[in-house]
């Protein structure tokens, strides 16, 4: 389901921290897309080999990111499913360097390729 | 005592009952077969009680929580088990599922470390306690594709391209049906439709190409080599409540498996013991040993043939022990373990037959420690 998070257009610029937890490996593609439109402004592939590379930053000006759609897409697969049982996938807004929110999808490691979508909707104060 | 010591017999049971089976349903029946995955723990905490001759410590995968119970045996009878022991792995119980994949390549060491504590009351006299404490590490685990970087690459690729096909099947699905992402999106059902028809339209069987590198990654390496360090401590209590316990005992243990050809396994282990005078009121001495151990058979029902010599200082004599023995699965996550052998103090020229019996437990695969 999707999830709003607003942000000060004024404010500093936005950017976006995928995390990936539960002892998995994990490739996703980021996808920024234009505000009521099928435009696809980012898309960004990555996986969770390195955390340092999976932040992306919103392209400014800030005030165009109103009504922007964050999406990730992730297939991963649970490396050790008998001992780390869930896995959870985070995509976190940032105003400069502050969180102003995030989403999460939570479930169970089945130890099979597994899917997740996150959508985060971006609107302004 | 013997209530305690009931309901935890009573515990461990009912957890085994609820393990589910350790052969995933997409092995082979090579795996299946051969795969000596180490399924039985053997724990630094228990072996230090000497409730068996062998002296070799198996390696074994971590598990979050594991225990196992001996001694059922006492003239001749069958008894409540006298010796118990639970080993914990504590960076896998603390981080759980917060661990992300470069944390455990930092730690994998660490993800290995676990601790064991034991108790047993002695069957001579059935009032002196033994403590003990242990810990043990995985130092080389090559058949573990949790440590190898090619197998996780080719998944890292497969998943990436599986992501790229479900994406432009996404916006093909946009389009057709003249929608926006933020529409489908917001829309519970529209988005039900968006993902069922890219799983209907995705052409290639992703899940199949990654059980498919799964399945060959464990014929390629179920047998690689590994070698685990253990240490553990033993204390010895006049009185059942463990009051005034002395140090006892104190050893070190390890064990390097190899492969021995495409379906065997060896294991080559070396153990060391000081031990302590003062609980048989003797001077303080110590003890060596090296055993060889061959595992064949299926993975629920497999034999080993063991070898040992010890140098044992105190009686200035060379001991061997030869053994035989086998595993068996008895129910899903509940093994026995059953072994004879004849031990010969070569220097006296004396020998003693020498059997012995446990159960060994984990704990149950649907049991979820943390949220």
């Amino acid at each position: 389901m999707i999830k709003t998070i607003k942000f000060d257009p004024n404010g500093e610029d936005l950017k976006v921290v995928f995390t990936f937890e539960g002892l998995i490996v994990a490739s996703y593609a980021f996808t920024l897309w234009e505000a009521n439109s099928n435009n696809q402004l980012l898309y960004e592939k990555g996986n969770n080999q390195n955390p340092d590379d999976d932040s992306y930053a919103i392209p400014p000006p800030v005030i165009n990111s109103d009504g922007r759609l964050i999406q990730l897409r992730t297939e991963f697969k649970a490396l050790d499913p008998d001992n780390v049982k869930q896995y959870t996938i985070t995509a976190e807004v940032f105003q400069g360097d502050k969180s102003l929110g995030k989403d999460q999808d939570t479930g169970d490691n089945t130890g099979k390729s597994q899917g997740s979508l996150i959508f985060i909707l971006l609107s302004k104060q | 005592m013997k209530y305690i010591r009931l309901i935890f017999i009573v515990f461990l049971c009912v957890c085994g009952s609820h393990i589910s089976a350790q052969v995933s349903p997409q092995d082979t029946a090579l795996v299946k077969n051969f795969r000596l995955n180490f399924a039985i723990p053997d724990m630094p905490a228990f072996k230090i009680m000497g409730t068996n001759p062998s002296n070799i410590l198996r390696p074994s995968s971590p598990k979050a929580v594991a225990a196992m119970v001996s001694d059922f045996g006492k003239g001749g009878q069958v008894i409540l088990p006298s010796s118990f022991a639970a080993e914990i792995a504590p960076y896998i119980l603390l981080k759980s599922n917060s661990l992300t994949l470069s944390e455990y390549d930092k730690n994998s060491a660490l993800y290995s470390l676990r601790f064991s504590i034991g108790t047993q009351r002695d069957p001579e006299n059935d009032i002196t306690t033994n403590l003990a404490l242990g810990a043990r590490m995985t130092l080389i685990d090559e058949g573990d594709l949790k440590n190898d970087k090619q197998y996780r690459q080719q998944l890292f690729d497969i998943l990436a391209e599986k992501v790229a096909a479900k994406d432009a099947l996404q916006l093909q699905y946009l389009r057709q049906n003249n929608l926006t992402a933020v529409e489908v999106a917001s829309n519970p059902g529209l988005l039900q439709q968006q993902e069922d028809y890219i799983n209907q339209q995705i052409r290639r069987d992703f899940d199949a190409s990654i059980d498919s590198l799964n399945t060959a990654y464990k014929e390629q390496n179920w047998n690689k080599k590994k070698l685990d360090v253990a240490v553990a401590v033993l204390g010895t209590s006049p009185d059942s409540l463990a009051k005034d316990t002395k140090f006892s005992k104190f050893s070190i243990w390890a064990t390097y498996g190899t492969p021995l050809g495409q379906h065997g396994q060896l294991l080559l282990g070396w153990n060391f013991n000081y031990v302590s005078g003062d609980i048989e009121g003797s001077d303080d001495y110590t003890t060596n040993s090296i055993t060889t151990r061959v595992y064949g058979g299926e993975n629920k029902y497999k034999g080993f043939l063991e070898l040992q010599y010890e140098r044992d200082e105190n009686l200035g004599a060379n001991m061997y022990f030869a053994n035989l023995g086998g595993e068996f699965l008895i129910m899903d996550g509940v093994w026995g373990n059953v072994s004879a052998g004849l031990e010969r103090n070569w220097t006296d020229n004396e020998s003693h037959f020498a059997s012995n019996f446990d159960i060994k437990f984990t704990i149950p695969e649907k049991l979820k420690l943390f949220k």
